[in-house]
C-alpha cells in the first residue's frame, strides 16, 4: 500500500517534471525564435493598450493606426531587407521626401500625365539604391555612411527643388489635384495604402523564403565570406536589397504625398528611426541573418500603436519619441536573450 | 590513368605586398592521391590551397587539370571545374539550416529568370548525401545549433555533393574533438577509395602522416622537400619545415 503510494507520488513528479519542461521550451520557442517573437510582443503591446485606452481595440482605431503605419510599413520593409545583409539604411526618409517633391514637380507643376510622373519617381528611388549599392560595394564606404550622405543629400536635393515650400495643387491655376489621390481611399473598407503595404510585405516575404535570391540575402547576412567563396555574387545582392530600398522608399513618398495632398522637402522627419525601430521589434539583428518580413510589418504596426495610445490617453505629442524609446529598449532586450549581441 | 597527375601547379608565386608568400612552386597531384601539405607558419601552405581554390589570384604560373590549363580567377571557377575546398572554420552560414548550407551557391532552381527552390528535391539530396557520411540530424536544423564535427560533416557534405575530382583540405581538424578527429581521419580515407584526390594541409604530423600517400614540405614560399609516406618519419619532416636538412636534387 505505501509502496503504492509512493510509486503514485513519482509518477505524479514524472508528470509535472514534463510538464514544466514543455511549458519552459514552448516560452522559450515563443521568446527566442525571430520568428514568432514579434507576434508575442504585438499580442503583449495589444494587451497593455488596451487596458491603458479601453478604445484602442476598435475597428476604427485599428484602421487609423494600420493607416499611419502604412508609410513606415513600406519604408521598414526595405529597411529589413538591408539590415537581413548585416547593412544599415539611413536614407528611407530623405528618399521618401525627395520622391514626394519630384513627383508633386512633374505632375502638378509641369503637369505630365500621372503614369509619368509615377513612373519617373520610382525609377528615382531605385536609381537612388542603386547608386547607393555602387558607392558601397565598389568605392567600399561603409553602407552607414552612404546612407548617411542620403539622409543629408536627399533631403536638400527635395529643399532645392522645391525651394522650401510644399507643392500642392493648389499651387497653380486651375488646380491640378493628384490625379492618384484614389490610392489613399479604400476596398470594402479596408485602406487600399495598407493593402498596399501587406501586399507588397507578403510578396517579399515569399520571394526571401521560397526564391534563390533570398538565400543569398540571409547568407550574406550570416557569413559574407562563405557567401562569396561559395559563388553567391555578394556584391550584386547588396545593391539589390538597396535598389528594393529605393523603391518602396519612393512608393512611401507617393503614398504620403497623396495621403498629405501634398509634397514637402520637411515630410516624414524621424521616420528613418521609426523605421529601424521597426526592423529591431521585427525580430532582425544589426549582425543581419535572421528575422522576417512579415515580423517586420508587425514591428511596424507597434510603433504606430504608440503615437496612436498617445493621442488616445491625451499626452503631449512630445512624449512620443521617450514612448518609442521605452519600447525599442524592451524589444532589445528581447533581441539579447537571442544571443544576438554582435 | 591513374599515374597520370591530375592537378599540376607549375611555377606558382604569390606576393601579398612586398612578402613573397609564394616563391615559383610546383606541385602534382595524381589520381586517387592524397598528399599531405606541411610548413611551419607563413610556409605558404594555406596561400598555395587558395590560389588552387581560386580565393587568391596568383602573380606567375600555370595550373593543370587533366592536362587541360586552366584559368581559376574565384572560387566559383574552382568549384566549376570539380575542386571543392573544406576550410578550417567550414564556411557555413550558421543562420540557415543543413539543406541550405551544402547546396550554398549551387541551390536547386525552376523557373530560372527569378530562381525558384526547388525545395524538396534539394532535401532528398542533402539526405542522401548526409546518409552516405552516416549524418543524421533533421535537415531544417540550423548549423548554428550544431556542434563543430556536425558542421565539419555539412561542410564535407557540400564538398561531395557534385563528385568532386580534387577536395582541398586547410586545417580541417583544427576545431574538432579527439573522436571526431579519428572519425574525420577514417573519412579522409574513405573518400580516397571512392576516387577522389586530396590535398590536406595541417599542423597535426602525425595525422598527415595516417591519411597522406606523400608528403611536400614548403618553408618560406618555397617546396623544400617531396617525400612518400611511407619513406619518411615525423622527425625528418619536422627538420625539412626547420630548414635542418635540405632534400637533395
Amino acid at each position: 500500500m505505501v509502496l503504492n503510494e509512493k510509486n503514485m507520488t513519482e509518477n505524479q513528479a514524472d508528470t509535472n517534471n514534463k510538464k514544466r519542461t514543455i511549458l519552459r521550451e514552448v516560452v522559450t520557442r515563443l521568446f527566442q525564435d525571430e520568428r514568432i517573437k514579434p507576434f508575442v510582443f504585438l499580442v503583449i503591446a495589444i494587451i497593455a493598450a488596451q487596458i491603458i485606452s479601453p478604445i484602442f481595440l476598435t475597428l476604427e482605431n485599428i484602421r487609423a493606426v494600420l493607416i499611419s503605419a502604412s508609410p513606415i510599413m513600406l519604408l521598414a520593409i526595405g529597411e529589413a531587407l538591408v539590415v537581413l545583409t548585416g547593412m544599415i539604411d539611413l536614407g528611407p526618409e530623405a528618399v521618401l521626401a525627395s520622391s514626394g517633391i519630384i513627383l508633386a514637380s512633374l505632375d502638378i507643376v509641369i503637369g505630365y500625365p500621372t503614369f509619368v510622373s509615377v513612373a519617373v519617381t520610382l525609377l528615382y528611388g531605385m536609381a537612388v539604391g542603386f547608386v547607393t549599392g555602387i558607392l558601397i560595394v565598389k568605392a567600399r564606404i561603409p553602407s552607414f555612411v552612404v546612407t548617411l550622405g542620403n539622409y543629408w543629400g536627399l533631403r536638400g536635393l527635395a529643399m532645392v527643388l522645391s525651394g522650401g515650400f510644399p507643392i500642392s495643387p493648389t499651387i497653380v491655376q486651375p488646380p491640378r489635384p493628384f490625379s492618384f489621390s484614389g490610392i489613399v481611399g479604400s476596398i470594402f473598407g479596408f485602406p487600399i495604402m495598407v493593402i498596399i503595404a501587406i501586399v507588397i510585405g507578403v510578396l517579399l516575404q515569399l520571394y526571401i523564403t521560397q526564391f534563390k535570391k533570398g538565400i543569398d540575402i540571409y547568407a550574406v547576412g550570416g557569413n559574407e565570406m562563405a557567401a562569396r567563396n561559395c559563388g553567391i555574387n555578394v556584391d550584386l545582392t547588396k545593391i539589390f536589397v538597396f535598389v528594393i530600398s529605393g523603391l518602396l522608399g519612393a512608393l512611401a513618398g507617393i503614398i504620403m504625398a497623396a495621403w498629405v495632398n501634398q509634397a514637402y522637402a520637411w515630410t516624414a522627419q524621424g521616420y528613418t528611426l521609426q523605421t529601424i525601430a521597426a526592423v529591431v521589434l521585427g525580430g532582425i539583428p544589426f549582425t543581419g541573418g535572421y528575422g522576417t518580413v512579415i515580423g517586420v510589418l508587425v514591428g511596424s504596426f507597434v510603433i504606430a500603436m504608440i503615437s496612436d495610445i498617445i493621442v488616445l490617453v491625451g499626452i503631449s505629442p512630445m512624449y512620443n519619441y521617450i514612448a518609442v524609446a521605452i519600447v525599442l529598449i524592451l524589444a532589445g532586450l528581447q533581441v539579447r536573450g537571442a544571443g544576438f549581441t554582435k | 590513368m591513374e599515374n597520370q597527375s591530375l592537378v599540376k601547379m607549375k611555377d606558382i608565386s604569390k606576393s601579398f605586398g612586398h612578402i613573397k608568400a609564394l616563391n615559383k612552386v610546383n606541385l602534382t597531384l595524381a589520381y586517387r592521391e592524397i598528399i599531405g601539405l606541411v610548413g611551419d607558419n607563413a610556409a605558404g601552405k594555406s596561400t598555395l590551397l587558395k590560389t588552387l581554390a581560386g580565393v587568391h589570384i596568383m602573380d606567375e604560373g600555370d595550373i593543370f587539370i587533366e592536362g587541360r590549363k586552366v584559368d581559376i580567377k574565384k572560387p566559383i571557377d574552382a568549384r566549376k571545374i570539380g575542386i571543392e575546398t573544406i576550410y578550417q572554420d567550414f564556411m557555413l552560414a550558421p543562420n540557415l539550416d543543413i539543406t541550405k548550407n551544402i547546396f550554398l551557391g549551387r541551390e536547386r532552381t525552376g523557373l530560372s529568370f527569378i530562381g525558384k527552390l526547388k525545395k524538396k528535391e534539394m532535401d532528398n539530396e542533402a539526405f542522401k548525401v548526409l546518409d552516405e557520411l552516416g549524418f543524421n540530424m533533421p535537415l531544417k536544423t540550423r548549423v548554428v545549433n550544431l556542434s563543430g564535427g556536425q558542421q565539419q560533416t555539412v561542410a564535407i557534405a557540400r564538398a561531395l555533393l557534385h563528385p568532386p575530382k580534387v577536395i582541398l583540405m586547410d586545417e580541417p581538424t583544427a576545431s574538432l574533438s579527439v573522436g571526431a578527429i579519428d572519425r574525420f581521419l577514417q573519412l579522409v580515407k574513405g573518400l580516397k577509395e571512392k576516387g577522389c584526390s586530396i590535398i590536406y594541409v595541417s599542423h597535426r604530423l602525425l595525422d598527415v602522416l595516417e591519411v597522406a600517400d606523400r608528403i611536400v614540405v614548403l618553408r618560406t614560399g618555397r617546396m623544400v622537400a617531396e617525400k612518400q609516406t611511407s619513406e619518411t618519419d615525423i622527425e625528418e619532416i619536422v627538420n625539412f619545415m626547420m630548414g635542418k636538412v635540405v632534400m637533395e636534387k
